[in-house]
């Protein structure tokens, strides 16, 4: 199921709602969310829901595995410790105590078998675990076109369908592994409230990858009071204009125009395409982010930021650090800082980094391609860091043009594609007015749309906040946010209509 | 309080929108779609699995939806609005760039633009034209400048629809000749074939329709390509005749302006036509016209933009004709409700489709008895071009079957048999009449099954 589906909006939202705010216990209300996720995901993807389970049965039992150890460890240490203490004190006592400790020493023992780390094996094998069934589920057909490729084989592809949300989710229980094995939380006890935090619905299918320690008070302690749940309504709200009003809208433009193997040859519409698929992404994740994080704060979690007004960066760090805040924070926190991070072989890192978060958008070379571009683009500007004093709107429109660039690899999958999209990008070729509004009718329409889009991607935080303090304004804001439901509505109906000519006549 | 106000609202809205639409009776049809509305699926284990179910869920949701009709009339309004705002920007730009070298008006015709204010949504209401004499109507065809003739402004109004700026004829822009010579050349295959097995016992004719499909809008000519191709091959089959649409203002005096098919003037071009081409010198009966008292007729194209502002008026042709019986799919009953037009007693509704309303929907077969044994016997091949026309081409035979081939098989329970179908009705004559879209679409296909 997705947030912009009527069955979402009239039907499995106010269930849930009614539903979450009937039962009294945090114990049920994380029951009502984990029946309620299960069956979002299960509507959309019925078969691999099995794989959640999985997932989670794994992280479970490893991650708890891992936390006895290190208790009984911690235990056993803290034991002989306080008892070599009072032995010190009475010599007699020494010799009884000593066998007490060997007792609970071998029991420790029992644990680590001829010097193997037990908890690092069980944390070894949740991750083995985990990125296999992503490996398997998206990656087989990768590998098995390029062993073909490679070696001159013709094996045959897999053809698995790529189950929904499973780069999201996988990476989010790696990161309560890791985090578990790294001591950062203590594992999780109850099935079920794991199991709330892995399916959670408001981020199941696309993000934010929302950290166990994140919410990890929330999900045994939290209240949605009436301002949480109006301003989570709100948030979802806007994510959800973003993707209905502005994304869907760029994103019949794109599709008109970067048609696989028939890409256009006109350098103006190329641009067109790079600039709406730029605005379409954008607001389509972004907007989903939105409204996941609004859900999250109406049924009382408190999700951080996943996106900061991203095309008003001046660089492409700083573009990083405004897009997918929570997949860059996890390539950081769990590839790059124990590759060594700034400290030690750093361009290394950034681009073993860069590989693999472009191998995580997708299995296909654009984007292995993209992540790598992106890679190179961030080592180039470390390398010319305050060499290179330019004005800021120049630094702002460079670094555009290099993020819009990077768009266009990764929307097309095809080399040739975009080898031809490349060429005409910055070879100029001229496409007369007749010929643009008879080729591209279908989506003129849509056009309007990017002065909103544009609008929309810059901040307006500050004028908001003094905004925020009249009350008139606050009102108003509530009214546009009504209007903007109603037109999502007429979005929705709206855009499928859909007359049939031939029907009986 | 303005926590609970905002909430309660969108409560209202939203468990307002669920208790309507579930608690409504279901909606079957959509006038303004032309289409069966989407119902809620029964569930079905296999159904869950295969996600059909939910895919169906969401399709009957948004066809049920409380206001479904309201907010799809809204959105084709935002269409039509935004593209008019790029319209005028993208106008704006190309004056602006050829402003040294060319005046408002070359810059207009030469791009297809026009100056701002020239992007028009309004009524098209295109007044009675008498039908000319026969000599009079070939003597215009006749007269067109060649190859070249459709130069106009075409501006754009929706999915691939263009509306003639100086007629209001809605089109699309369809000239695809290189995907569909292959396919007119496999069924003329076909129906030599079938010729051929009754060689001597049943003549074989052919008029074809030039339509949208025809014309290469984009170049601003007609190049007849399928036409000539027909011409070639069917002289080994029959006998043919075509609607040739030479210039511009064949296509918009003979069509409806927001309808593909043809009008009330193209329909009795169509008839003269036929009726010569079947039965030689044979008189064609005398038509009247009458106009449909202030009926706004909203053709297909028009609906396919959500357009229900444009419209042609209905124009209707009547004639004395002796009696006779209709069978629609082998059942005795009435088809089309002219008379209900030439009492002028039909209510005036934007959503009624009128040509539907006044020469009855598409059915697999429908056949005319005017029990005149004296007479043939004729099986045409036909879509909805001809159904304005089918008592009047009817009346000159015994016996007439009109076989639609888009819903023979649907209508009748098994699929139709050409040969087996001649023998059985002791045919006489067969025509297939048509446009390109006929004679492309994969129904129209005469091999049978071993």
């Amino acid at each position: 199921m997705v947030f912009s589906s009527l069955t979402f909006l009239f039907c499995f939202l106010p269930i849930t709602f009614i539903l979450y705010f009937l039962v009294r216990t945090r114990a049920q209300k994380n029951l009502v969310l984990l029946a309620a996720s299960i069956f979002f995901y299960a509507w959309g993807e019925p078969f691999y829901v099995f794989l959640i389970v999985l997932s989670t049965i794994n992280d479970y039992v490893f991650s708890n595995l891992v936390q006895s150890i290190r208790d009984e460890k911690k235990w056993t240490q803290q034991r002989y410790n306080k008892r070599l203490l009072i032995s010190k004190q009475c010599s007699t006592r020494r010799r009884v105590l000593e066998g007490k400790i060997r007792k609970q020493e071998r029991t420790y023992l029992r644990t680590k078998i001829k010097g193997w780390n037990w908890e690092k094996i069980f944390f070894v094998l949740s991750v083995v675990i985990n990125l296999g069934l992503l490996g398997v589920f998206k990656y087989t057909d990768f590998i098995i076109a390029n062993m073909n490729t490679l070696f001159g084989l013709s094996l045959k592809a897999a053809n698995l369908p790529l189950p929904i949300g499973i780069s999201f989710y996988t990476f989010q229980t790696m990161s309560y592994s890791i985090d578990v094995y790294m001591g950062k939380v203590k594992a999780q006890k109850n099935f079920w409230t794991l199991a709330t935090y892995v399916a959670l619905f408001p981020q199941l299918i696309a993000g934010p990858i929302v950290r166990y320690q994140t919410i990890e008070e929330d999900l045994v302690n939290r209240h949605s009071r009436l301002e949480d749940v109006a301003e989570g309504l709100r948030r979802f709200l806007i994510g959800l204009a973003k993707k209905v009003l502005i994304a869907n809208q760029m994103g019949l433009v794109t599709d008109a125009i970067l048609i696989t193997k028939e890409i256009p040859q006109y350098t103006v519409v190329l641009w067109l395409a790079a600039i709406t698929y730029s605005f379409q992404i954008y607001f389509d994740f972004s907007g989903y982010s939105d409204m996941a994080i609004g859900l999250g704060r109406v049924f009382g979690f408190r999700f951080l930021e996943n996106f900061r007004y991203p095309y008003m960066a001046s660089s492409i760090t700083d573009f990083w650090r405004r897009w997918h805040i929570s997949l860059g924070s996890w390539f950081r926190d769990y590839v790059y800082i124990p590759l060594g991070g700034n400290q030690k072989h750093q361009y290394f890192n950034i681009a073993v980094v860069w590989f693999f978060t472009g191998l995580w958008h997708g299995a296909s070379w654009n984007y292995v391609l993209w992540g790598s571009y992106y890679g190179i683009l961030l080592i180039m500007e470390k390398l010319l860091v305050n060499k290179l004093n330019l004005p800021r709107v120049i630094k702002h429109l460079i670094t555009l043009v290099a993020i819009i660039c990077g768009w266009m690899i990764f929307r097309l999958e095809d080399v040739e594609d975009l080898k031809q999209a490349f060429y005409y990008l910055w070879h100029y070729q001229p496409i007369s007015m007749h010929q643009f509004i008879t080729t591209y009718n279908a989506v003129l329409f849509a056009l309007p749309t990017m002065v909103v889009a544009a609008v929309a991607s810059v901040s307006w935080e500050k004028l908001y906040s003094k905004w925020r303090e009249i009350k008139l304004m606050r009102v108003l804001y509530d009214v546009y946010l009504i209007c903007l439901f109603i037109s999502i509505l007429v979005f929705l109906t709206g855009s499928t209509f859909n007359p049939f000519i031939y029907f009986r006549f | 309080m303005r926590h609970k106000i905002f909430i309660s609202i969108l409560f209202v809205i939203v468990f307002g929108t669920l208790v309507l639409t579930f608690f409504s009776p279901r909606k079957e049809i959509s006038i303004r779609e032309n289409r069966p509305l989407e119902q809620f699926p029964e569930l079905g284990e296999k159904d869950i699995i295969s996600r059909t179910f939910q895919d169906q869920w969401e399709k009957a949701f948004s066809d049920q939806v409380v206001f479904s009709e309201e907010y799809k009339k809204s959105y084709n309004d935002f269409k039509q609005k935004n593209l008019t705002i790029t319209i005028e920007t993208l106008s704006i730009w190309t004056q602006a760039g050829a402003k040294e070298e060319k005046t408002q008006d070359e810059v207009a015709t030469s791009d297809g633009l026009v100056p701002k204010d020239d992007l028009v949504g309004g009524h098209q209401m295109p007044g009675p034209i008498e039908i000319k004499p026969e000599e009079e109507m070939a003597e215009s065809q006749a007269g067109g400048p060649g190859p070249i003739g459709f130069e106009a402004t075409y501006l754009p109004r929706g999915e691939n629809v263009f509306e003639i700026k100086e007629t209001g004829n809605l089109i699309l822009f369809v000239y695809e000749p290189e995907e569909w010579i292959p396919v007119f050349e496999s069924k003329l295959d076909q129906i030599k074939t079938i010729a051929d097995q009754r060689a001597g016992e049943t003549d074989f004719y052919l008029y074809y329709i030039e339509s949208n499909r025809d014309i290469d809008f984009k170049n601003h000519q007609i190049t007849h390509v399928y036409r000539d191709l027909l011409q070639e091959k069917f002289q080994d089959i029959g006998q043919m005749d075509c609607f040739s649409v030479n210039q511009l203002s064949d296509f918009t005096d003979l069509f409806y302006h927001t309808d593909h098919h043809l009008n009330h003037i193209g329909q009795a071009k169509a008839y003269q036509d036929i009726v010569q081409l079947l039965l030689g010198e044979e008189q064609t009966l005398p038509l009247e016209i009458h106009p449909s008292k202030n009926l706004h007729f909203v053709g297909s194209r028009a609906r396919e933009i959500g357009d229900f502002i444009s419209g042609d008026y209905f124009y209707v042709n009547l004639a004395n004709m002796p009696s006779y019986d209709t069978y629609v799919n082998g059942e005795k009953m009435r088809y089309g409700d002219l008379k209900s037009y030439e009492r002028d007693r039909i209510f005036n509704n934007n959503e009624i489709n009128h040509y539907v309303q006044a020469y009855g929907e598409d059915k697999g077969l429908v056949q005319y008895d005017f029990k005149d044994r004296s007479k043939a016997n004729l099986l045409v091949i036909a879509d909805s071009y001809s159904n304005p026309i089918n008592p009047l081409i009817a009346s000159h035979f015994n016996r007439t079957y009109y076989v639609d081939l888009r819903h023979y098989e649907n209508d009748l329970g098994k699929p139709f048999e050409m040969v087996r179908f001649i023998e059985k009705n002791k045919i006489d004559k067969v025509l297939l009449l048509g446009s390109a879209g006929m004679i492309i679409s994969d129904t129209f296909n005469f091999e049978e099954e071993e």
